[in-house]
C-alpha cells in the first residue's frame, strides 16, 4: 500500500477554491508576509504566493488558510 | 460556531513588533498556539488569539526580543471581568431575560378585525368571558375550537379564522348581512330562500332544483331553490328522491325606505386652544387614572391614545398607558341655510347609497325626496334596488 507523500516525506499538501481561497499543511513558518505577497518556508521548497490584498485567515500547527486574490504560487528551491 | 466557542473562551487582539516578527509566529506554530486573522502592520503584525494561550507568549516574547501590545479583548470571561463588582446587574439581566422568556408564553392582548354589524370590543368581551382571557397560557389555546365557538355563538358571521401570533391573538372575521350571500353550508342539504321581499329579476341555478321564475313577486321566506330533486322514470312517477345543497345566485328587485331628518340650528364647536390632559396606568386588568390639577373643561373633546409596552411587533405585554387629552371648546349656536341643508342631506344620502354599493347592491332608482323648513330639514322616498337575496335554509331530511 502506497502512503500519502504528505505523510511519508513531510510534502506540503495545498488545496484551493478558485483563486481565492488557499489552505496548506506540512508548513515549517513565514518568511515574509504582507498583502501582495507570503514567502513560505517547508521542509523541501520554499512557497512563494503572490497576488493582492492576500491576508492569512489562520494560522496554526498543523493547518493554515489564506485568503484574497492570489495570482501565482511558485516552488522554489 | 467557532465564533461562539472563541467568544465564550475569550480571545485577544494583539499586536507584535521588532525586529524578529517572523520568528516570533513560527515558534507560536512550534508551540500550537492558533492564531487568526493574521494582518501585517507597518511595525510588526497583529492577530487574534484564545485567552488562554496569551500568558504562553511571554518566554515567546523574550527569546525574540519582540513587544506586545493588547488592542482589544473580547469574550465573556473579559465581560465577567468586567463587570465582577457589578454582579446584580448581570443577575438582573438574567432574570429580566428569563421573564421575558416566561412571559411569551401567555396571550396578552387579543386584536379583532373585519367588523361591520357585530363591534370589535363585543366580539373581544365575548371571547374574554367564555373562552380566552387575558394571561392565558398559549398552550391551552386551541384556534380551531375557539374558531368553531365563534361560530356557534354568531351564525351570521361567514368566515372566521383564530390565530396565535407572538403574545396577540388576532380574530379575523367576515360577516354575512342577511340576503347578499349564499351560505353552502359544507354539502348538507338545504333550500336557497328569500331574505326579503322582491320581485325576481334572474335566478341561476347551480344544484337544486328552481322554484321561481323570472318576474314572480317573493316574499320573505319562500324558497326560491329547492333543495329537494324529485328523479322521475319513464312514466313521469317519483322514483327516488334526492336531497341537495341548494346553490345559485337569485337577483330580485327590491326596495328601501330611506328616512332621514336634521334640525336646522346646531351648535358649531369653536376651539379655545386650552386642553386639558391626564392619563390612564393600565397593570394587567387594573386602570390606574392620573390627573393634573385642575379642573376639566366643560365642554371638551376628548382624544386618546394607548400605548402598551411590546417587544417588536407581536409581543405585547399588559402594560402600558393611555394618554388622555380633552381639547376645550366653546358651543356656538348656528343656523344651516337653506343651501347647506340641502348639500348636507344630499351628502348624507350619498354616504347610504355608496354603503348600499358597498353590499354589491345596484342601484336602479331613486325617488328620496328633500324639504327644507325653518326648523328641520328631512329626507324620505323609496331607492328601489337589484340585489342577491337567496341564503340558504338547512332541510329536514325524513328518514
Amino acid at each position: 500500500m502506497e502512503l500519502a507523500k504528505d505523510v511519508t516525506e513531510g510534502a506540503c499538501k495545498l488545496s484551493m477554491i478558485g483563486n481565492n481561497r488557499l489552505w496548506l499543511e506540512n508548513y515549517e513558518s513565514i518568511q515574509i508576509y504582507n498583502d501582495r505577497e507570503i514567502l513560505l518556508q517547508t521542509r523541501k521548497h520554499r512557497i512563494r504566493i503572490q497576488g493582492d490584498h492576500l491576508r492569512i485567515e489562520s494560522y496554526g500547527a498543523v493547518e493554515m488558510k489564506v485568503s484574497g486574490l492570489i495570482q501565482s504560487i511558485v516552488f522554489e528551491e | 460556531m467557532n465564533k461562539i466557542q472563541n467568544w465564550l473562551q475569550g480571545y485577544a487582539r494583539l499586536q507584535v513588533t521588532g525586529i524578529h516578527t517572523e520568528r516570533f509566529i513560527s515558534l507560536m506554530k512550534a508551540k500550537e498556539i492558533m492564531i487568526w486573522d493574521l494582518v501585517p502592520e507597518q511595525d510588526g503584525y497583529s492577530f487574534n488569539i484564545t485567552r488562554k494561550h496569551v500568558r504562553e507568549l511571554a518566554q515567546i516574547r523574550r527569546k525574540t526580543g519582540t513587544k506586545i501590545i493588547v488592542k482589544e479583548k473580547h469574550g465573556l470571561p473579559y465581560l465577567l471581568f468586567r463587570y465582577r463588582r457589578r454582579k446584580f446587574l448581570l443577575l438582573g439581566m438574567l432574570i429580566c431575560i428569563c421573564l421575558v422568556y416566561y412571559g411569551s408564553r401567555f396571550v396578552w392582548d387579543i386584536q379583532v378585525n373585519g367588523t361591520t354589524y357585530y363591534t370589535e370590543e363585543e366580539i373581544r368581551n365575548r371571547i374574554e368571558e367564555r373562552y380566552v382571557t387575558l394571561g392565558t397560557s398559549t398552550n391551552k389555546i386551541d384556534c380551531d375550537e375557539l374558531e368553531e365557538h365563534l361560530r356557534e355563538d354568531y351564525p351570521d358571521i361567514s368566515w372566521i379564522s383564530c390565530e396565535l401570533i407572538g403574545t396577540q391573538l388576532n380574530v379575523v372575521i367576515k360577516e354575512t348581512l342577511d340576503g347578499t350571500e349564499t351560505i353552502a353550508s359544507e354539502n348538507l342539504p338545504q333550500d336557497l330562500v328569500a331574505a326579503k321581499d322582491g320581485t325576481i329579476v334572474e335566478i341561476i341555478t347551480r344544484n337544486g332544483t328552481p322554484v321561481k321564475r323570472r318576474g314572480d313577486p317573493v316574499q320573505k321566506g319562500e324558497v326560491l331553490i329547492s333543495g329537494t330533486v324529485y328523479i322521475y322514470d319513464d312514466y313521469d312517477e317519483v322514483l327516488e328522491t334526492d336531497y341537495v345543497t341548494a346553490d345559485g345566485d337569485v337577483i330580485a328587485e327590491t326596495e328601501y325606505n330611506y328616512n332621514d331628518s336634521f334640525d336646522m340650528q346646531y351648535y358649531q364647536k369653536e376651539y379655545s386652544g386650552d386642553s386639558h390632559k391626564s392619563w390612564i396606568l393600565h397593570l394587567y386588568k387594573m386602570n390606574i387614572p392620573i390627573a393634573l390639577p385642575g379642573a376639566k373643561p366643560e365642554h371638551s373633546d376628548a382624544i386618546q391614545e394607548t400605548h402598551m409596552l411590546r417587544l417588536g411587533n407581536t409581543y405585547i405585554l399588559p402594560i402600558g398607558i393611555t394618554t388622555v387629552e380633552a381639547k376645550e371648546y366653546v358651543p356656538v349656536l348656528c343656523e344651516y341655510t337653506e343651501e347647506e341643508a340641502q348639500e348636507r342631506m344630499q351628502n348624507r344620502i350619498e354616504q347610504y347609497l355608496d354603503d348600499l354599493r358597498e353590499k354589491d347592491v345596484e342601484i336602479m332608482e331613486n325617488h328620496v325626496t328633500i324639504t327644507v323648513d325653518a326648523s328641520v330639514c328631512e329626507a324620505s322616498g323609496s331607492i328601489v334596488t337589484w340585489e342577491r337575496i337567496g341564503y340558504g335554509q338547512p332541510i329536514e331530511v325524513p328518514e
